[in-house]
């Protein structure tokens, strides 16, 4: 150690440096708090909310599929699969006119990780995590998420520009799917029925 | 043997195996769709491709036979290249529709397009999009089909069904039942096993779970004593589905349709969940406690004023190794009673018996795999593609590989038509057919070449005299010429089997054919494993071996439910003698006079309804325990989903009331008792052969009153009376039916489908009639397995296990409407 290192050690210059720091901010805060500048990082929250980037991973939403207004999802439980705090349940079943239905998608919110694996597994865009951060509540009933609160996360949190998040945003996007004439039928179905079939059923070309 | 290299690795083989077979067998991994084990080679899917050194064309592993020197690579690029073309080709078609399909996950086409395939196809067509098709079990879906064929090939080669083939050509070539209905179906669903992607499916798990959802528990299955070990897959502790998996358990992969479809009686709603206590003469839930009570408390007085030898038990075929033991003990140790018999009184005993009085043997397990190998394998008026369907499989089997089967019976059943001959029987007239055969060995002197020291030579010739070749075709109706010829084609053989079944629902054959069969084999020759006779349920032979049954001067069932005040107090553990045994109507009278009956069951039984206290006892997956199938094999069953209700373990019931009645059995837990019943061996004979001589009481059943004579049985769909809980099963037959030929449908004018009535000396029943021309005139057969039918009422029982066909007349429903239940 040098002199000049023990010096500035007895005489505390680099306290004093940051608490002038401290001091200076402060007086600026202090005595200009409406500037236009705004040099408060703090924020007066909850009166003042911090907006979420793009692609922050909030409370989780299932995407209404805006040509049928039911959920895109069709149960294949993908998210399910990758999900490492195994904290989706999908529970499907055979409907009278024989196709897939998703009769219950729960996400247990409290042991997410909020990894959102559950958004890339999906194939077609169906689970997403929304802007939302605000949920705190007094007990555990609220966080278990049914399918109709997950689809009202939705229009509450997302909405339109939750399309738009997943047109711009996120990666592959629902265009990148796109399938040609004739592809991927879900249903077994008559060639004539087949193109509103498509329009409705197959969630990842229509959104 | 030779000598091959694959993939750089020396391998010794033996000589005839495919390239794949032998891959397989050194865990070298060859992909495969159309493959299978069981059937032969097709070579239709092209993946299987190897590079064999000096050959220019790549080669199908799983039709190409190995031979001595080759080298084989497995992996190049050049495979890798073709293979990604083969996947390619078969993607263009294919709807990918992974999300929906129920086999994601667990797909061949899946793994292999994931492994090898390229993530873009360079070809472009059109989707199929044929409509799906859905029957009560199996579900077709056309678009995903590869056209492996396996299928098809499994229902044809394996099953002996040919219930679906590929229809059309080119792109437009589908599965399809034949004419586009499911005409021959038998509901195994080994053609969904089968097939490697999502075209097959079974209905009940249609969009029920994806695979990954799934945990899998191998069990071994309720129904017949096959004792198949079946893999079910659950979800969050309740089972969705079985399947079969490759190799393992004494099926080795294959179920029947009960085994796969019928496990969804522990869903039934008729499950018991509460004990039932008849109170001012109707049933009221009560709790465990005041049942357990009020029955030490009745048992106790009646063994007090009464006597321990009127208090009785009837034991399941169903029932744990481990439930056996404890209801045995529970009577022996607490109650002193030997009144304890099973069903197997009416049927295995009897062979037994036959067996120990003739071979000198006292078991005799079969063997699944006894008729592969033989030259000429004899199937007695047994339809053991029904009762046994794995062992049934192993006929097919043998055939293929050159075994004559040989079927004597008057239904056409499936090894009837699959089998090399088939001959046409009056029913009931096997044991007269045996009875010529060796009669016919002896004409032609075969035991005067053997050196045969049993006793009872010389009557058996005596008695066998008049049964030549003529008498024999006047007996069963048989043609003389053709007689002659298969009797000498099974005297002749090299290698033989008989093979027949003595179920308690059998009423065509008895103690007489087990004896008849036993002296043609000594005089033959052949030992007891000439000789195979499978027990009926999955632990028959195990509720037989635990004591179910007099050992020390007890009653048995004959002396407890037909013998009027034989009884004060019975005991029914999971049997429902008023659905399976004969004579119901006696039974129900003689259940009716007791002071107390208890039914222990996992629903209310009919014979339930009857008593006094009925106690919910958990099924079989609700509880652990064991089983000893037909092959004398114990194998053990776990726990697998939770118990119905108030429900428990029927070894547990007995525990808590020797623990009500001050008695300690000394078992507190399942390990103890395992370990018991884990010392169960069954027992020798003395092994010496005699013969008995013929015994038959001739045909003269039908009178001119009653014409016709009724077989009763078992049928595909179905095993005794616990099946018809299941919905899956139910689906497929839930409505009790008789088979009738078309002439006496003609005769008495009965149409398909109509109601007639069927009477014999004991009573009436109205039933439905389907006009079959499995059935010859003169005869019906009735499966027992429907309680509302009620048939039971009109057989008789046979004391002395003698075939005791039941005579009856039948008409058009008199009169109009009314309920058509007996
Ligand atoms: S964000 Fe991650 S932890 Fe949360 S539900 Fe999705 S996959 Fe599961
Ligand atoms: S991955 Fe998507 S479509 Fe599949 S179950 Fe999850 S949300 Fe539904
Ligand atoms: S059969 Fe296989 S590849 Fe085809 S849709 Fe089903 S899971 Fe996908
Ligand atoms: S249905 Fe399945 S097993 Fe049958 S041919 Fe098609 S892909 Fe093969
Ligand atoms: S009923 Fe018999 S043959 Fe069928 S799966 Fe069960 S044990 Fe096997
Ligand atoms: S497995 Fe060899 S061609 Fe299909």
């Amino acid at each position: 150690m040098s002199m000049n290192e023990i010096v500035k050690k007895l005489l505390f210059i680099e306290i004093i440096k940051g608490l002038a720091l401290t001091l200076r901010v402060f007086m600026k805060g202090l005595l200009d708090p409406f500037s236009e500048k705004k040099t408060i990082v703090t924020r007066r929250y909850p009166k003042e909310k911090r907006p979420a980037a793009m692609g922050f991973r909030g409370l989780h939403a299932l995407v209404r599929n805006p040509a049928t207004g039911e959920a895109k999802c069709v149960g294949c439980g993908l998210c399910a699969a990758i999900c490492p705090s195994r904290c989706i349940y999908i529970y499907t079943s055979e409907g009278t006119e024989h196709q897939k239905v998703v009769d219950r998608y729960e996400i247990e919110v409290l042991r997410c990780v909020y990894c959102a694996f559950c958004v890339e597994a999906c194939p077609y865009g169906a689970v997403v995590l929304t802007p939302h951060y605000e949920y705190a509540d007094y007990s555990r009933e609220p966080f278990y998420m049914t399918k109709e609160k997950l689809l009202q996360n939705w229009d509450r949190f997302m909405g339109e520009k939750g399309y738009d998040y997943f047109d711009s945003f996120w990666n592959p996007g629902t265009g990148h799917f796109k399938g040609y004439e004739g592809q991927a039928v879900f249903r077994g179905k008559r060639k004539t029925e087949q193109v509103d079939e498509k329009k409705t059923d197959t969630g990842g070309e229509s959104a | 043997m030779i000598e091959l290299t694959i993939d750089g690795k020396l391998i010794q083989a033996e000589k005839g195996s495919t390239i794949l077979q032998i891959a397989k067998a050194n865990n070298i991994k060859i992909p495969h769709l159309c493959w299978d084990r069981r059937l032969k080679p097709y070579g239709g899917c092209r993946l299987c491709l190897v590079e064999v050194e000096g050959q220019r064309k790549l080669l199908a592993a799983c039709s190409t036979p190995a031979e001595n020197g080759m080298v084989i690579k497995t992996d190049t690029p050049v495979l890798r290249k073709a293979r990604k073309t083969v996947l390619e080709l078969l993607l263009v078609h294919h709807p990918l529709d992974c999300p929906i399909c129920d086999k994601a996950g667990e797909c061949d086409l899946q793994d292999l397009a994931y492994q090898y395939g390229p993530s873009e196809g360079r070809f472009y067509a059109e989707r199929k999009h044929d409509p799906e098709a859905t029957s009560p079990l199996i579900e077709r879906n056309p678009n995903r089909c590869i056209l492996c064929g396996r299928c098809v090939r499994v229902c044809w080669e394996h099953q002996g069904v040919g219930a679906i083939n590929l229809i059309g050509r080119g792109f437009n070539t589908k599965i399809s039942p034949a004419f586009e209905e499911t005409l021959d179906c038998e509901f195994c669903g080994q053609c969904v096993d089968a097939c490697p992607v999502g075209a097959l499916g079974t209905k009940p798990y249609k969009y029920r779970a994806r695979a990954w959802f799934l945990e899998s528990t191998d069990t071994i299955c309720p129904y017949c004593s096959v004792g198949c070990t079946l893999t079910l897959d659950l979800r969050e502790g309740k089972i969705l589905r079985v399947r079969g998996m490759d190799g393992v358990g004494v099926n080795e992969g294959d179920l029947c349709g009960k085994g796969r479809f019928g496990f969804d009686f522990i869903y039934s709603e008729g499950r018991l969940t509460k004990p039932l206590l008849r109170k001012n003469g109707e049933f009221q839930e009560v709790d465990w406690e005041e049942a357990l009570y009020y029955i030490a408390e009745r048992l106790r007085d009646i063994k007090e004023t009464h006597g321990p030898e009127k208090i009785g038990a009837i034991g399941s075929a169903r029932t744990t190794l481990e439930d056996d033991i404890m209801l045995a003990r529970f009577f022996r140790e607490v109650l002193g009673s030997d009144n304890i018999d099973s069903s197997a009184r009416l049927g295995y005993a009897w062979a037994l018996k036959g067996m120990e009085d003739t071979l000198g043997i006292k078991s005799n397990p079969v063997s699944l795999n006894s008729p592969i190998g033989k030259e000429v394998v004899l199937v007695l008026e047994s339809d053991i593609t029904s009762t046994h369907p794995i062992f049934g499989l192993k006929f097919l089997e043998a055939m293929h590989e050159g075994t004559e089967v040989i079927v004597v019976d008057p239904r056409k059943t499936k090894l009837a038509r699959r089998g090399n001959r088939w001959l046409r029987n009056r029913p009931g007239t096997i044991t007269p057919f045996l009875y010529g055969i060796t009669h016919l060995a002896m004409k032609e002197g075969v035991h005067l070449k053997k050196d045969i020291t049993a006793e009872g030579l010389d009557e058996l010739e005596d008695g066998l005299r008049e049964y030549t070749p003529g008498k024999v075709s006047e007996l069963t109706g048989i043609d003389e010429d053709l007689f002659r010829e298969v009797a000498l084609r099974f005297i002749n053989a090299e290698s033989r089997l008989l093979t027949l079944t003595l179920g308690a629902a059998e009423n065509q054959k008895g103690l007489e054919t087990i004896h008849a069969a036993a002296n043609l084999l000594m005089l033959l020759g052949e030992g007891p494993e000439a000789l195979q006779i499978p027990s009926d349920y999955s632990n028959t032979y195990g509720a037989w071996l635990a004591g179910l049954r007099p050992l020390s001067g007890g009653k048995d069932l004959y002396g407890m439910l037909y013998t009027p005040g034989s009884l004060k107090a019975l005991y029914v553990m999971g049997e429902d003698p008023l659905v399976t045994m004969p004579d119901a109507g006696t039974i129900e009278e003689n259940l009716k006079d007791l002071e107390l009956l208890i039914v222990q069951d996992i629903r209310l039984s009919e014979t339930g309804k009857l008593a006094h206290v009925v106690l919910p006892a958990s099924s079989w997956a609700e509880k652990e325990g064991s089983f000893i199938n037909s092959q004398g094999i114990r194998q053990m069953l776990p726990k697998v989903v939770s118990t119905t209700g108030d429900s428990i373990a029927d070894w547990k019931i007995f525990r808590n009331i020797a623990r009500v009645m001050g008695h300690d059995l000394g078992t507190v837990e399942f390990s103890q008792l395992k370990e018991e019943a884990g010392k169960i061996v069954p027992e020798e004979g003395t092994r010496k052969w005699r013969f008995i001589p013929p015994e038959w009481e001739g045909l003269a059943r039908t009178t001119e009153e009653y014409p016709i004579l009724m077989v009763t049985g078992n049928i595909m769909q179905h095993s005794g009376s616990l099946s018809v809980m299941s919905k899956s099963l139910s689906h497929v037959l839930s409505d009790a039916f008789v088979q009738i030929s078309p002439e006496d449908a003609g005769r008495f004018r009965i149409g398909d489908g109509e109601f007639i009535e069927i009477t014999s000396p004991k009573g009436t029943v109205y039933i439905k009639a389907r006009v079959s021309d499995e059935i010859p005139e003169g005869m019906l057969f009735v499966p027992l397995h429907f309680a509302h039918a009620r048939v039971n009422l009109l057989t008789e029982v046979s004391r002395d296990g003698k075939a005791l066909l039941t005579p009856v007349r039948i008409g058009p429903r008199k009169g109009n409407g009314g309920s058509p239940a007996g």
